[in-house]
């Protein structure tokens, strides 16, 4: 019988700083708890997700590779989504 | 961009032809270096900023708030499901599952102090596990034959009912990504898909044009953007494209996207 899995749990980090080294280390920090939460929850619930998320509002262009670098350090089951980018207009992501 | 789990997603404000020109030349100059890099980059065609979802590369996050949300991978539970008792086993089914997802949302806010945003309860595949398998077995037909669409409808209003017991967030649709379903790449290699019949069905699910690969064309791809865009304007939901041109294929060549296997290129 097929059952069902959690696929990911995703946190939409809002509040973190928008830019630079400041950002590289949140991103670490809010990534080790977001892990240690979701473990727990895990056992609690008897269900883990296949993926932890963090989802950002939008980044600049010269953090675009910090987020990239984070992501990379973390490993493949954590992924990092950098949020939004407008071509062609002022404070451009890419 | 690295091969890491970084992923982006780009908005589409205006939706003029010069504006989807450039976000589908940027497409292309990241799928010519490898078409990998494409499938995680979207276009969020719906000009909508700020997008809670935990599906990737649409997700966002609102500033000064910190959410969670979960995601459930459960076709094939839900094939059962209707099998066994039809619209109403399907119904049930999504509840069911969607309530223990909570249930992780929730603990995860306890513990976090992140705000509890919801469950999206799209149905979206994982290779075997085919959005399509249950798609086809509700119409009653094959994928694309007439008649399938109002199974995909059909799906959409048994989550919708289900929805009323959970608090739910983002598309709560089908979801139908080429690359990322078995089922779903074998219908795109028998020839009879298109990429427009798959915008098509962006009338009736939130991602008919999802990790599709296309021969390379700047031109039509960003005219698929802006269909896309009409559709989700017609539905005011928030849609997205994923598209992977690719320079010098033909339709039914086979293109290499790393974790997703190969998938077959489809005309537009």
């Amino acid at each position: 019988m097929a059952g069902y899995e959690v696929r990911a749990v995703t946190f939409h980090a809002g509040a973190l700083p928008a830019s630079g080294q400041e950002l590289e280390s949140s991103l670490e920090e809010l990534a080790e708890r977001a892990l240690e939460a979701v473990d727990s929850a895990s056992s609690a619930t008897g269900l883990r997700p296949t993926y932890v998320r963090v989802a950002l509002p939008g980044v600049r262009l010269e953090d675009a590779s910090r987020v990239a670098k984070v992501a990379e350090r973390l490993g493949s089951d954590f992924l990092l989504n950098a949020g939004l980018a407008r071509l062609g207009g002022p404070g451009e992501a890419c | 961009m690295p091969r890491s789990g970084a992923y982006l997603s780009i908005l589409l404000v205006e939706r003029t032809w010069e504006e989807a020109r450039r976000a589908s030349a940027f497409i292309h100059s990241l799928s010519s270096s490898d078409p990998a890099l494409a499938t995680r980059v979207a276009i969020n065609v719906t000009g909508e900023a700020h997008l809670i979802t935990p599906y990737y590369p649409l997700a966002s996050a609102v500033l000064g708030r910190d959410i969670v949300t979960a995601a459930l991978t459960y076709p094939s539970y839900l094939a059962e499901a209707y099998s066994r008792e039809g619209l109403q086993g399907l119904r049930k089914a999504i509840a069911e599952a969607g309530s223990r997802a909570w249930a992780v949302v929730e603990e995860v806010s306890r513990l976090t102090g992140f705000e509890a945003g919801g469950v999206d309860l799209s149905v979206s595949p994982w290779m075997e596990d085919s959005s399509l398998g249950l798609a086809e077995l509700v119409s009653g037909v094959r994928m694309p034959r007439p008649g399938f669409a109002l199974g995909v409808r059909a799906i959409n209003e048994a989550i919708s009912a289900a929805s009323g017991s959970i608090k739910t967030v983002g598309f709560n649709e089908l979801m139908l990504p080429l690359a990322e379903d078995s089922k779903l790449k074998a219908r795109a290699s028998e020839g009879d898909l298109t990429a427009r019949y798959l915008a098509m069905l962006s009338g009736v699910c939130v991602a008919g044009l999802d990790m599709v690969p296309v021969p390379a064309s700047v031109n039509d791809v960003a005219g698929l953007f802006l269909d896309v865009a009409a559709y989700a304007l017609a539905k005011g939901r928030a849609l997205g494209v994923r598209l992977i041109p690719v320079e010098g294929a033909e339709p039914g060549d086979r293109v290499d996207l790393g974790r997703f296997g190969d998938a077959p290129v489809i005309p537009i």
